[in-house]
């Protein structure tokens, strides 16, 4: 059975970036087929929130084993939200020992947005241009000023809450009021601006106001707390609130889920995408479909694992890699290091609903931004997450306060209201060496398809990080008046903090990087690449605005290729 | 709320009509046991495989042992001699198991290998209760001060196996599926004092095979290891 059907343009993966090209290529008139590897979602059954973990079996932990024997990598699944997960049971991927790699997948109708951590904060030219400034690795081929119309364009769109604070390497956009400090978070501004820091409202993607006209069946947040459990009125962005129905209202998109995309299938002449093949997750039938564009946003290493999946004579390396770059350049961010502690003086205080906000505040980066800051033992630099409040289950009770019966329980009590933690968030400087490769041995998933073998450890440079990251924290929590408790901590894996990036970089030059300054691969004109594999370097600021920025630019440029015939 | 188009028809074209091939399974050590299940057609068949011996080919683990798999229509059919080799792992992350003397009474040739194991080897909850931190996670200082990265280095360990098993008969397991080339993925959960211990042995196994440099010497160690306790 061969299918004459040809789209506009195919989308791969339907997730931050996914939706929004499939939102904006719809709206410019493209008959577009979005294929997605996992199955749909349906809020009223799939979202859990305001459930009570006593109000399920096994008080919210779920079935004894269920993590560790299936979802042992899904760090952030939960029992409420284990179905937005991969099973890892059928989604190998290997490293060499010792040196591990946490991949954490979204296989699922609206993909990570489902449960993201909603930090929204744009990069400037200290990060664009990142090399200029310190010599190491290479610039993006694109300015802060070519981004940031659309990053103003994305802002508007999905609703940021925050503060414009003035900050040049964190630049400002348009946002909504932002969620008020609890009185933990404002003793920590005031510790952070003791030690010459500042600390700002996290800006996050979620309503804090009344929606605007476009933004049909959002809400404002009613401050739940359950986020990463999918949010039942839509006050967080994701795409199956945002992107997708407005794609789907315009009649113009086919939305195909249980589509596991094995290659991009390419024309023998000329080398270009004529379609991919893909299969059916379920029933496991094969298909093949055409289309006269490509874009790849099925997550950054999920899209570089399809182009060097894309073999064929003309891309004897994987699709657009005669360069031999796909695949390099792998970074995450990492945390794991920070302080916690609690301020004495609201120890024993009348508790409140704190824990209802899920942000807190951020100290930005304030390494390494000039001469004056400049650090002697590492280049770029980090933030740092913090929270200070009441919290279901509070961690403290098992840290802090040891004992048992009833004076345990009024110490947790006392304590209850007091605890404060802050955690780093750091660069990872690119390096050539930490990459990704089709695993050598022949390691392949449940479908049949070869998987990724991870290579990727950090440099003397992130360790320095660490260690300072390690010091400053503690000196901020004691600026602040807490007592601190714990300091330091392990690095997290590389992988943990979910936001890998690169291996399929952009660049101006093809020998060294895959992709144009357009997200467009340089050997193969009618594919895109729109995720995070598309990242010259990590910066230290969470990614997805600036996937959703690029993802709206390349789509604009791919529209305007099309329609004069240079696709 | 978005509806999915759920059957774009005709717009896709089907490519596939032969007998399927099962791919890869899913097991987890239980003991010395590998358990599982795959589905076919929408069928769930349990399996397990039972090693019995363990040697070394060309440089690779391979396990030698039954493959007995409880077919919904067929009930327990078996198949013996089946051969597993381990060809990649998957570095664990998270808590590093408990290190602990082998069952087998053969700790004196299966002695933890650094003396940073023996240190956590040795430190018990009771020992290190330091607030904010589970027991066994225990903040790490590199030779120059910095912190270490989890779940690298002397904390790491092995958290799947992967291997290759010799080719199956469909028929005989009573599987209607191509079995000629299944991949076995063997994650390394332990909850019994067996498992930990062939976790342990699995990880040595590893980083003696399956890194940049080979140690073949170590890795028979581990065989041997794993050869005694696959008598018991």
């Amino acid at each position: 059975m061969k299918s004459n059907k040809v789209f506009d343009a195919l989308i791969i993966g339907s997730g931050a970036s996914g939706g929004m090209a499939a939102k904006e290529l719809t709206a410019r008139g493209f008959d577009v087929l979005l294929l997605e590897a996992g199955p749909p979602v349906n809020p009223a059954r799939d979202f859990t929130h305001h459930a009570w973990p006593y109000q399920v079996m096994y008080r919210g932990f779920g079935p004894p084993g269920w993590k560790q024997q299936e979802q042992w990598m899904q760090d952030t699944a939960s029992h409420f939200s284990r179905h937005f997960y991969v099973k890892d049971s059928e989604h190998p991927y290997t490293t060499d020992p010792g040196k591990p790699f946490m991949w954490v997948r979204a296989r699922i109708v609206g993909g990570k947005t489902l449960h993201w951590g909603r930090l929204s904060w744009r990069l400037s030219d200290l990060d664009f241009k990142a090399a200029s400034h310190d010599g190491f690795g290479d610039d993006w081929p694109i300015s802060y000023a070519e981004l940031a119309p659309y990053y103003d364009r994305v802002e508007e769109f999905i609703g940021v809450s925050g503060n414009a604070d003035g900050l040049p390497h964190l630049p400002d956009g348009k946002y909504m009021p932002p969620m008020p400090l609890t009185c933990g978070e404002h003793l920590l501004r005031k510790g952070a601006e003791k030690t010459g820091r500042r600390a700002i409202s996290m800006r996050v993607a979620m309503l804090t106001s009344q929606p605007k006209s476009f933004m049909k069946g959002r809400r404002k947040c009613h401050y739940c707390g359950h986020c990463g459990d999918g949010c039942d009125v839509n006050a967080m962005f994701s795409s199956i609130a945002s992107t997708l129905p407005l794609a789907a209202a315009t009649g113009r998109l086919t939305l195909r889920p249980n589509s596991i995309v094995r290659h991009i299938v390419t024309d023998r002449n000329t080398g270009k995408a004529t379609g991919v093949a893909f299969i059916d997750r379920v029933t496991r039938d094969e298909y093949e479909v055409n289309a006269k564009v490509v874009v790849l946003a099925a997550s950054t290493l999920e899209s570089t694992r399809i182009l060097l999946n894309s073999r064929s004579q003309h891309h004897p390396q994987g699709l657009g890699n005669s360069s031999g770059m796909l695949g390099r350049y792998l970074v995450d961010h990492f945390g794991g290091i920070g302080a916690s502690g609690f301020f004495p003086m609201l120890a024993g205080r009348d508790p409140l609903n704190e824990d209802g906000k899920a942000t807190g505040v951020f100290i930005p980066r304030f390494r390494n931004l000039d001469q004056k800051t400049r650090h002697p033992k590492f280049l770029r630099g980090y933030g740092f997450e913090c929270g200070a409040g009441t919290s279901l289950f509070p961690g403290m009770a098992r840290r802090l306060i040891t004992g048992f019966g009833a004076d345990y329980k009024k110490q947790v009590r006392r304590f209850y209201t007091a605890p404060v933690g802050m955690t780093v968030r750091a660069a990872m400087l690119s390096r050539f060496e930490n990459y990704v490769e089709l695993d050598p041995s022949g390691v392949v998933d449940a479908w049949g398809i070869p998987v990724l073998k991870m290579h990727i450890q950090y440099s003397d440079n992130e360790r320095e990080m660490a260690k300072d990251a390690a010091e400053t924290s503690e000196e901020i929590l004691r600026a602040a008046g807490a007592e601190v408790v714990s300091t330091g901590g392990q690095m997290t894996a590389p992988g943990r903090i979910i936001h890998e990036l690169g291996t399929a970089r952009m660049g101006n030059d093809p020998k060294t990087s895959v992709l144009n300054r357009f997200n467009q691969m340089h050997e193969v004109k009618n594919v895109f690449v729109t995720d995070g594999a598309c990242f010259v370097s990590s910066a230290n600021q969470n990614p997805t605005l600036t996937i959703l920025a690029l993802t709206l630019r390349a789509c604009e440029y791919l529209a305007d290729e099309f329609k004069r015939g240079e696709l | 709320m978005l509806r999915e188009a759920e059957n774009p028809g005709s717009q896709v074209a089907r490519l596939t009509g032969n007998q399927r091939k099962l791919h890869s399974i899913h097991g987890v050590l239980r003991g010395r046991v590998v358990d599982g299940q795959f589905e076919v057609q929408g069928q769930p068949y349990r399996f397990s495989f039972v090693p019995t011996t363990a040697a070394l080919v060309v440089g690779r683990l391979v396990l030698t042992g039954r493959m007995t798999v409880y077919s919904p229509q067929l009930g327990m059919r078996f198949v013996d001699a089946v051969e597993a080799q381990a060809i990649a792992i998957q570095g664990g992350v998270g808590v590093s198991p408990v290190r602990r003397q082998l069952l087998t009474g053969t700790a004196q040739t299966s002695q933890t290998s650094t003396s940073e194991q023996k240190m956590e080897q040795e430190k018990g909850p009771e020992t290190d209760l330091q607030p904010g931190l589970h027991p066994f996670e225990t903040p790490r200082l590199d030779e120059l001060g910095r912190p270490v990265v989890e779940s690298t280095g002397p904390l790491s360990f092995a958290g799947v196996l992967y291997f290759n098993l010799s080719p199956l008969n469909d028929l005989t397991l009573g599987v209607p599926m191509d079995l000629s080339k299944v991949q076995l993925n063997l994650r390394l959960a332990p909850t019994d004092d067996l498992a930990r211990d062939l976790q342990t042995i699995f990880s040595r196994m590893t980083d003696a095979l399956y890194d940049d440099v080979i140690d073949e010497s170590a890795a028979r160690e581990q065989v041997e290891e794993l050869n005694r306790i696959f008598k018991f």
